[in-house]
């Protein structure tokens, strides 16, 4: 296969796009498109404070290392969830990767404040481990802003698509009207941005790969038998059988969104009457959770 | 040829494949899933490349769950 621009060998080939590409071209082709969708989102300003959250993982260092090189102002903020020789690899590939970038990163540790990592939380409450540490991450992400005017998070396309999905199969109407790629600032809640919102799973993996970022390749054990996997696991089986397909459901999902959803988009956030986060109940699932694990 | 099993931590002998598609059948991968690298040149490889015996290659899984 030959690259489709300079018609070198290719590196990679994109179904979705019907297109090969070398190296030096399938990066300028990735950079170029998060570019334009920070763009035409306006989600980014030279002059924010981007607090990048990072796990470890292809997604999250791929962005950060992308903002950075695209001259945002950014810092990288890591959640250690206790869990186990993952977290622990997961936070040496992130000390790594942003001491030869001269990236600072700011580090929390679940256990300090809770005496146990996300494992146990999740088995005392009887809760799906990665709902939980969703939520966790979000309100934890939010309160560690405070001086920085965005959050940007690695969420790709297969993530999006696959919670979009989730959402529809349970008719979930407040997530389906909050679901994009930006999150204007409200009240308490930062602005949330999502840069790699239409890029693959795939290109993110390529990406990072061909930029030499090292990152774990480990699946989070207690990802195990997710939902979100196996919604993943249907829209690769579609993805093979009719390429773009992904890209159309979510892109096709945000046009209709805007006519159909704005009510659900603006409903009853309101603030927690503990904390002051924003939740559509009285006290938010944070405190919830934490009273329970406190008792 | 040798094939280095990211996820699973596994190293495989694999012979009788010529090319990446049929490596990835080999395995009951999807293309959207996985990634294929020739460890020796840090490349990866498109699905029409053809594999040779003195090949090391590595496969990647790309999907993350949570």
């Amino acid at each position: 296969m030959r690259c489709k621009v300079c018609r070198e060998k290719a590196e990679i080939y994109l179904r979705s796009h019907n297109i090969a590409l070398c190296r030096g071209d399938f990066i300028d082709f990735f950079e170029r498109r998060v570019k334009k969708v920070i763009e035409e989102w306006r989600m980014l300003t030279h002059t924010d404070r981007v607090l990048v959250a990072v796990s470890g993982g292809k997604d999250s260092l791929g962005l950060l290392h992308l903002l950075k090189k695209l001259d945002y102002n950014v810092t990288g903020y890591y959640i250690n969830l206790g869990i186990d020789e993952y977290s622990d690899v997961s936070l040496e590939k992130v000390k790594e990767f942003s001491e030869a970038r001269g990236i600072s990163i700011i580090v929390e540790d679940l256990r300090v404040a809770w005496g146990r990592g996300m494992g146990e939380v999740a088995k005392e409450v009887r809760r799906p481990p990665c709902s939980l540490c969703g939520m966790v991450k979000r309100y934890l992400m939010n309160r560690a802003a405070g001086k920085f005017s965005v959050i940007a998070t690695g969420h790709n396309l297969d993530d999006e698509a696959s919670t979009l999905l989730g959402n529809l199969f349970r008719w979930e109407g407040g997530y389906l009207g909050r679901q994009s790629p930006a999150l204007e600032q409200k009240g308490g809640l930062k602005k949330r941005v999502k840069p790699l919102s239409f890029t693959t799973e795939r290109e993110s993996a390529a990406y990072a790969f061909m930029e030499g970022i090292d990152y774990i390749l480990e699946e989070c054990p207690l990802a195990t038998g997710a939902t979100s996997l196996f919604y993943k696991e249907i829209l690769n089986q579609v993805e093979e059988r009719m390429p773009g397909t992904r890209s159309r459901f979510l892109k096709g999902f945000l046009d209709f969104q805007g006519e159909h959803l704005r009510k659900e988009k603006e409903n009853a956030l309101r603030p927690c009457a503990r904390c002051g986060y924003l939740t559509t109940a009285g006290v938010c699932n944070f405190c919830r959770l934490e009273e329970k694990i406190r008792r | 040829m040798k094939v280095w099993l990211a996820l699973e931590k596994q190293e495989r002998e694999v012979g009788g494949v010529k090319t990446v598609r049929q490596l990835l059948n080999h395995f009951s991968y999807k293309e959207e899933e996985v990634l294929v690298i020739n460890k020796k040149e840090s490349r990866l490889l498109t699905l029409d490349e053809k594999l040779e015996k003195e090949m090391d290659l590595r496969i990647i899984r790309v999907v993350s769950g949570g």
